[in-house]
């Protein structure tokens, strides 16, 4: 089993590794990044000393290997454009991204198992189906859609909740959560809708199973075996949903960051591309996939915990 | 006893299929594909139409009517803040709407389809390194490659389309590769193989019908997710450009002024969700039809 | 038949389990037709009939598993349960199961939960209906019954995994979870039938041991002639829902009345199929002579 784990972390790293390439193939090895970051009017001297000063005129590998050295050690350059460190606000933002995430999965999953459940008990029922039928609707609304909809509701018409902005927890935790609970709904809800589907269909799936029959041969009535048996069955193919859905809901917070004014990793991206700040969308974009290769790394982890039939050898 | 239909235990995600009947009669039409198609055949007039005609002149801004309400002066869902009128932006909005998807589910499946059919073919251990690379792939979604290529050759409805298509391939080779290893265990390949058929010959011939079905509706979820991916870049306002009317570039419009008038939010929300639901049903529906992987439960 | 529902040899006591005038039904279209007959304590009755006999069915609507689709009228009464278990609810079902009666089903790979030790999974039943004192007793008693019905190393067995057992293994571990709490009526369908050949033969015998030591009436559902032939006293031909003969094993077999039960017994091939085991009482040594001379 350890060896399992050895090799998946060396898979992640290799991937982590390959992927930071990639990133940097697309974002400073095509066209002119000092053209660029100068404007079209410039001067080819300009452009050509900018070029040495970003370091442009070395070889490319030369080139990646200085940012990402850089990056191993928290350094992520300096903006040609807004002349800001990039690590420190990347740092900072991040952590309110998370916190929007965070909020958001576990929104989700509130929403997702009791709807799932009960689709996957009530199925061909009217009720299972209405179910699913509300799950199919959740699918369809992008999570910005919904935090503009919810915005245009709740902020705007009922004036119950802030339309935006963003309070740091530590100052003043009231405000920080009546600040969260619709970007938190925007993004929990819709994921938990397409969450419920899987729910429903890892259950529908082990409610077909024969142990759930041996289960109740025992004594357990369909629901109680359902639900001590089935459950932790079923959780196996919803976890690798979940681990998927992290990373949607990660670049789904990008533009709802946008939606409600936070100022997290998102719209620090969505900011820098407009910006056309090559180097900082280089070192968020790379945070974030990152982030997601490390994110199915652990859910492949802990898939091999929770079901022992992948233990083997 | 009665027979659960379910999803398939190789692909968790896989929603469950219309139960297998008693007589047999398995995988009749789910008439959820009917419901998914007439509405993206609504859009697709839409968008025909539109080419020829619309209630008023995309380009018109009818200054004496600004962020009206439905029915006011002749504009049947009302105007925007540029006083355009909001149905025919609507209507030409779906245009946008299905080139993107048409261009990025074509560059997905085009490139997917072979890759997958290749990496389910060879050996074990290219199939393996093929599965990591798609792995890496899908590090890469819609939205974020799109927000790359915004930056490099500036935000365009065209850099939008690009990045989403090659984002997309990846979901297109793994479906194709499991598609196509299930199809070269069968009996009828392993037999073409001892007799000497060779590898293209078997790929035209016995691989590409049998997954065919399977791209079909991965186009379709890919497709709803392209009209996602655009309209998410066009509400940042790295999409389409400010003439261009685009659903995604009316929510961004809309965003502005969303304290004053938020009902210009609603119409280009609903339009999305509709056309992401048409999609996502057909694909849903097509899926029971299709995939073989609910063969026989 | 209709009718005559007593059928033992000598039923000592009251009935263990009594079916009245069974019929099943989805939705118009009669799937289990007027089935009725009696079992009483310590004997074993075999149900024998083809795939859509309706075997199951019956099966299913004692075990109190019957599907929510399916409509049951008639009766089935269990000895030590005041309701008719056809129209007791889920949870008075439940306190049935597993307690009263013991099931053992065909398909022994997917009968275990494959994420729980098996430890676990026997100790459920017991804790379930609190027939034991806690876990611990419970684990006692787990490694107890895995040796009685023959798995070598309990400690090592209770401590597994399904996947890391032998189709014959599981098929043991779910035999010591029905036989767990004494039920006085132990139900077999097909236990025997997806199992390799080699094993089959030791499967029966751990049943008939089993039954014989714990004193539980046996009802056991097969196609297999030569099978239920084998560990019943009693059998009933089941044909299209109904049931078309029954009688004493030896007398079905050496007399068959019905043209199915012919068909039946020219199939099989008993001289080959019958595995040597101790026979019960009043069975003949070698039942296989198929409308010869008889005893």
């Amino acid at each position: 089993m350890w060896w399992q784990l050895a090799r998946r972390l060396l898979i992640f790293v290799i991937s982590a590794v390959v992927a930071s390439i990639i990133v940097f193939l697309l974002l400073s090895a095509v066209g002119d990044p000092a053209r660029t970051a100068l404007g079209v009017d410039a001067t080819d001297e300009a452009v050509t000393a900018l070029r040495h000063q970003m370091g442009l005129d070395r070889p490319i590998v030369t080139q990646y290997a200085s940012w990402i050295g850089g990056i191993v050690h928290g350094d992520f350059g300096t903006s040609y454009v807004t002349q800001l460190a990039i690590g420190p606000q990347i740092a900072d933002r991040l952590l309110v991204t998370l916190w929007l995430v965070f909020g958001g999965i576990v929104v989700a999953l509130l929403v997702a198992i009791p709807i799932g459940t009960l689709a996957a008990m009530r199925n061909g029922k009217p009720s299972g189906v209405l179910l699913s039928g509300l799950s199919q609707l959740g699918i369809a609304v992008p999570a910005f859609l919904a935090g503009i909809l919810m915005v245009a509701l709740f902020a705007v018409t009922l004036g119950w909740l802030p339309a935006n902005g963003y309070v740091v927890p530590a100052s003043d935790p009231v405000g920080f959560l009546r600040h969260m609970i619709l970007p938190w709904l925007s993004l929990g809800l819709v994921q938990g809708a397409v969450l419920a589907r899987y729910v429903r269909s890892a259950l529908l799936d082990e409610m077909g199973q024969d142990y759930l029959r041996t289960a109740r041969s025992k004594g357990l009535t369909a629901s109680r075996a359902i639900i001590r048996h089935g459950f932790r069955n079923a959780s196996i193919p919803v976890l690798t949903v979940l681990g998927i859905q992290l990373v949607t809901v990660l670049i789904g917070a990008v533009v709802v960051e946008r939606v409600f004014v936070i100022p997290g990793i998102g719209s620090f991206l969505a900011d820098s591309v407009a910006r056309q700040d090559r180097l900082a969308v280089q070192g968020i974009v790379v945070t974030i996939v990152v982030i997601s290769l490390a994110v199915s790394f652990l859910v492949d982890v802990l898939y091999t915990v929770i079901d022992p039939r992948l233990r083997r050898r | 006893m009665a027979e659960q239909a379910s999803g398939s235990l190789i692909d968790p995600a896989l929603p469950p299929a219309t139960p297998v009947g008693a007589a047999g009669l398995r995988r009749k039409m789910n008439p959820l594909v009917y419901v998914g198609g007439s509405i993206i055949g609504l859009i697709v007039l839409a968008a025909l139409v539109s080419f020829v005609w619309t209630p008023f002149p995309t380009s018109l801004t009818d200054t004496d009517n600004l962020a009206t309400l439905p029915g006011v002066g002749g504009h049947l869902l009302g105007t925007d803040l540029y006083g355009r009128d909001i149905l025919s932006w609507l209507m030409a909005g779906s245009r946008t709407t299905l080139y993107v998807g048409v261009v990025a589910v074509g560059i997905a499946a085009g490139v997917g389809t072979p890759l997958g059919i290749l990496a389910g073919m060879l050996r074990t251990r290219w199939s393996e390194f093929v599965m990591r690379v798609t792995d890496i792939w899908l590090a890469f979604p819609g939205l974020l490659m799109a927000l790359i290529f915004a930056t490099v050759f500036g935000p365009s409805i065209t850099s939008a389309m690009t990045a989403i298509g090659i984002a997309s391939v990846p979901s297109f080779i793994r479906v194709v590769r499991s598609g196509t290893i299930r199809v070269m265990t069968t009996d009828y390949v392993l037999s073409a193989r001892a007799s000497g058929m060779r590898g293209p010959a078997i790929a035209f011939k016995h691989v590409l019908p049998n997954v065919i079905g399977l791209v079909i509706v991965q186009c379709s979820v890919s497709y709803a997710v392209a009209i996602l991916a655009e309209a998410a870049l066009s509400y940042l306002g790295l999409g389409a450009g400010p003439t261009t009317p685009s659903w995604g570039r009316m929510l961004y419009d809309g965003q502005a002024v969303i304290s004053i008038h938020p009902m210009l939010v609603v119409w280009p929300g609903v339009a999305i969700a509709v056309a992401v639901l048409a999609f996502n049903l057909l694909g849903d529906g097509l899926r029971d039809r299709f995939d073989p992987r609910l063969e026989g439960r | 038949m209709k009718g005559a529902v007593t059928n033992t040899v000598a039923a000592a006591g009251s009935p263990v389990l009594q079916v009245e005038g069974l019929t099943i039904s989805a939705g118009s279209m009669p799937l289990v037709q007027d089935v009725s007959f009696t079992i009483g304590p310590r004997e074993r009755v075999g149900i024998i009939g083809a795939s859509g006999s309706g075997k199951t069915l019956t099966c299913m609507s004692i075990a109190g598993l019957l599907d929510e689709g399916l409509t049951a009228t008639g009766s089935v009464r269990l000895a030590g349960f005041e309701q008719d278990l056809l129209r007791a609810g889920e949870r008075a079902l439940s306190s049935v199961r597993g307690r009263l009666t013991g099931m053992v089903f065909q398909e022994p790979m997917t009968a275990l939960n494959p994420t729980s030790r098996v430890e676990r999974q026997v100790a459920e039943v017991m804790l379930l209906h609190g027939t034991v004192d806690g876990r611990a007793a419970a684990n006692a008693e787990v490694l107890r019954l895995l040796d009685a019905v023959g798995l070598p190393d309990p400690p090592r067995i209770a401590r597994s995994y399904p996947h890391q057992l032998s189709g014959g293994q599981r098929q043991r571990v779910v035999m010591a979870i029905a036989l767990a709490n004494n039920p006085s009526l132990l139900i077999c369908d097909e236990p025997t039938t997806a199992l390799d050949v080699s094993v089959q033969a030791r499967v029966l015998e751990l049943i008939d041991e089993r039954a014989t030591a714990m004193g539980s009436a046996l009802l056991f559902i097969s196609h297999d002639l030569a099978v239920v032939a084998s560990v019943c006293d009693y059998m009933l031909v089941m044909w299209q829902g109904r049931i078309v003969e029954r009688g004493p094993v030896t007398t079905v077999l050496t007399d068959p009345q019905h043209e199915h039960t012919r068909r039946l017994l020219a199939d099989a091939d008993l001289s080959l199929d019958v595995p040597a085991v101790p026979e019960v009482p009043d069975v003949p040594a070698d039942p296989a002579v198929a409308g010869g001379t008889g005893a």
